[in-house]
């Protein structure tokens, strides 16, 4: 789903949300909106706001100023809570519970929730509902969480850092099931600082920093923001060598391959072929969402301290 | 609009339901809860009643311990089991988690209340056991009864008292505040030794603790007190009003800026 095909109705909406915690304004001036059938990612650093959007969302806390909807209610509602579903960072469970009484406690609340046996399949929990949530790994307490987050078959997921800590398979299978969620029309809120996470699976991208919007795109609309293209080959010239040529930006040596970041990579690899008759194994790649994020933030960051 | 209020309806009592029935299966699970819970009234029952005949010829100390002992049965789960309860489900965030989830409001507390009061049940059981067949006391179903309701009836303000302990600090920080206002408050309010033992000064002292009330309330069941028992239940009433002000205080305090509630409020990873 892109910007062009956005369904009409947001399902969550931020207009000009403003949090103050501990005597410090954590967002200013926030506007998003979430709709069905896509997910949107929140990405920055630590300490840009994310996890301060989710909880605003979810009624946990409250916003110094500004409005904040979810499916038409206010945060924190019985009718949003009963709508949404939400998977937080810092989520742990009281010691001492088995994960069917987990998974018990969090349909318990819905009106419709969705079968044990079903959710147990949808989550990955086979085998897990009669085990100790103490005994459980890291990858199955995440697991256990995404079942409580989607008990009430939600409209709106809030997923706060749904995979920190997970090992590659256990993350690819969460992207899977959150890929499906997004097929069966639901809106999925994702707050990430994991690059690749956000590049997998989202949507939308909404760039935060010091809790403020420093962009709002596609991945590929954040990527294409930066000039910058990466060129990588198999070269006898030295980074320092090249990086005094004026068509090269960053220069490193990397797996001893020679990195190149520049804006003008064509003529880059021109005169690098000229100069390296030998050169081998060339890729010309459009910068990573990581590449555009640091661009973006130091931009900003270097708009704020002009200012 | 009917059919969804009464779904509402249906899904927050079974909320109510499966929350007090999860807490108190989880009660029931932990060794450590148990045996600490069970064992605590119960062994020094058998050590003061039994074995070294407390109260000898002079008074009937088998039913006097009956009473005071049973008060700390309940007093011991209500205070420190909801104080480290709190403070552990507060830090790891389990609270906020279910505050996300459309569980009824007062769920949390009704499932503690239920929990406690089970486990303040159950250390009644061997300490009644012990009363009745090895230390002989007979009384009438009533007054066992009464004696028991009494009891379960006193320990709320125990429960908030431990409720606004775990307000504050870590789950171990929380249990050792709350033993240590534990263990004092049972001595001194005489639920071990009478008071009348004790030098007059720290007689004095007794009547401003909770637990001398629930003691006297218990006691007064027992027929080994006599009058009005008003003055004991307004005491148990103004502490429970005192720990509600000390729970909510945080909530209540000018822009947020309690001093305790913001070094120990639960700490979020990322804003």
């Amino acid at each position: 789903m892109t910007g062009d095909t956005l369904s009409e109705k947001p399902l969550v909406r931020l207009e000009q949300v403003d949090c103050r915690r501990g005597g410090r304004e954590v967002l200013k001036g926030l506007d998003l909106e979430v709709h069905a059938g896509e997910v949107f990612t929140l990405l920055g650093p630590n300490g840009a706001g994310k996890s301060t959007t989710v909880s605003l969302i979810l009624g946990l806390l409250r916003p110094a100023r500004g409005r904040i909807s979810v499916l038409g209610h206010a945060p924190g509602s019985l009718a949003a809570r009963q709508a949404t579903g939400a998977m937080l960072q810092a989520g742990s469970v009281p010691v001492g519970l088995r994960v069917r009484e987990l998974v018990e406690l969090a349909r318990a609340g819905y009106p419709d929730p969705v079968p044990e046996r079903e959710l147990a399949d949808l989550a990955g929990l086979d085998g897990l509902l009669g085990r100790d949530w103490d005994r459980l790994s890291g990858g199955q307490k995440r697991r256990v969480l995404l079942a409580m987050a989607l008990a009430g078959n939600p409209r709106v997921l809030f997923l706060d850092e749904p995979t920190a800590g997970l090992d590659v398979p256990a993350k690819r299978e969460l992207w899977n099931t959150i890929d499906a969620l997004r097929e069966a029309g639901r809106a999925v809120l994702l707050a990430t600082h994991d690059m690749t996470e956000a590049d997998a699976l989202t949507d939308r991208v909404l760039l935060l920093q010091h809790g403020q919007a420093v962009a709002l795109d596609s991945a590929d609309g954040l990527r294409e923001r930066i000039p910058d293209r990466r060129v990588r080959c198999r070269t006898a010239l030295s980074p320092t060598e090249v990086a005094d040529w004026p068509e090269a930006g960053h220069v490193r040596r990397h797996e001893k391959r020679l990195e190149i970041l520049t804006p003008q990579a064509e003529r880059l690899v021109a005169r690098m072929l000229r100069t390296d008759p030998e050169l081998s194994e060339l890729e010309v790649r459009a910068a990573s969402l990581e590449e555009a994020f640091m661009h973006l933030t130091d931009h900003e960051q270097n708009t704020r301290e002009a200012a | 609009m009917m059919f969804s209020a009464m779904f509402n309806d249906l899904s927050r009592w079974r909320g109510l339901y499966t929350e007090a029935r999860v807490e108190c299966r989880r009660d029931l699970r932990m060794p450590d809860t148990l045996i600490a819970t069970l064992s605590f009234p119960a062994f020094f029952y058998a050590v003061f009643a039994l074995m070294f005949d407390f109260g000898g010829d002079e008074f009937d100390g088998a039913t006097y311990l009956l009473a005071t002992l049973g008060a700390v049965g309940v007093i011991a789960p209500a205070m420190l089991g909801c104080a480290t309860v709190l403070a552990n489900e507060r830090r790891s965030g389990w609270l906020e988690l279910r505050q996300a989830l459309p569980l009824p409001a007062g769920g949390w507390l009704l499932a503690k209340l239920t929990s406690t009061l089970m486990l303040a049940l159950l250390a009644l059981v061997p300490l009644i056991l012990l009363a009745t067949v090895f230390a002989g006391v007979r009384l009438p179903l009533t007054d066992w009864f009464g004696l028991v309701s009494t009891l379960l009836a006193g320990l709320v303000p125990f429960a908030i008292l431990g409720l606004a302990i775990g307000r504050y600090g870590t789950e171990r920080g929380a249990g050792a505040l709350a033993n240590l206002i534990f263990l004092p408050m049972i001595f001194f309010s005489g639920l071990m030794i009478p008071v009348a033992m004790f030098p007059e000064p720290v007689k004095q002292l007794a009547i401003w603790l909770p637990a001398f009330h629930l003691g006297e309330l218990a006691l007064h069941q027992m027929g080994m007190r006599e009058g009005s028992t008003a003055g004991h239940w307004l005491a148990l009433a103004t502490w429970s009003g005192i720990g509600v002000a000390v729970a909510l205080a945080p909530v209540w305090w000018p822009r947020g800026g309690f001093p305790l509630q913001r070094s120990t409020r639960t700490v979020v990873k990322d804003q």
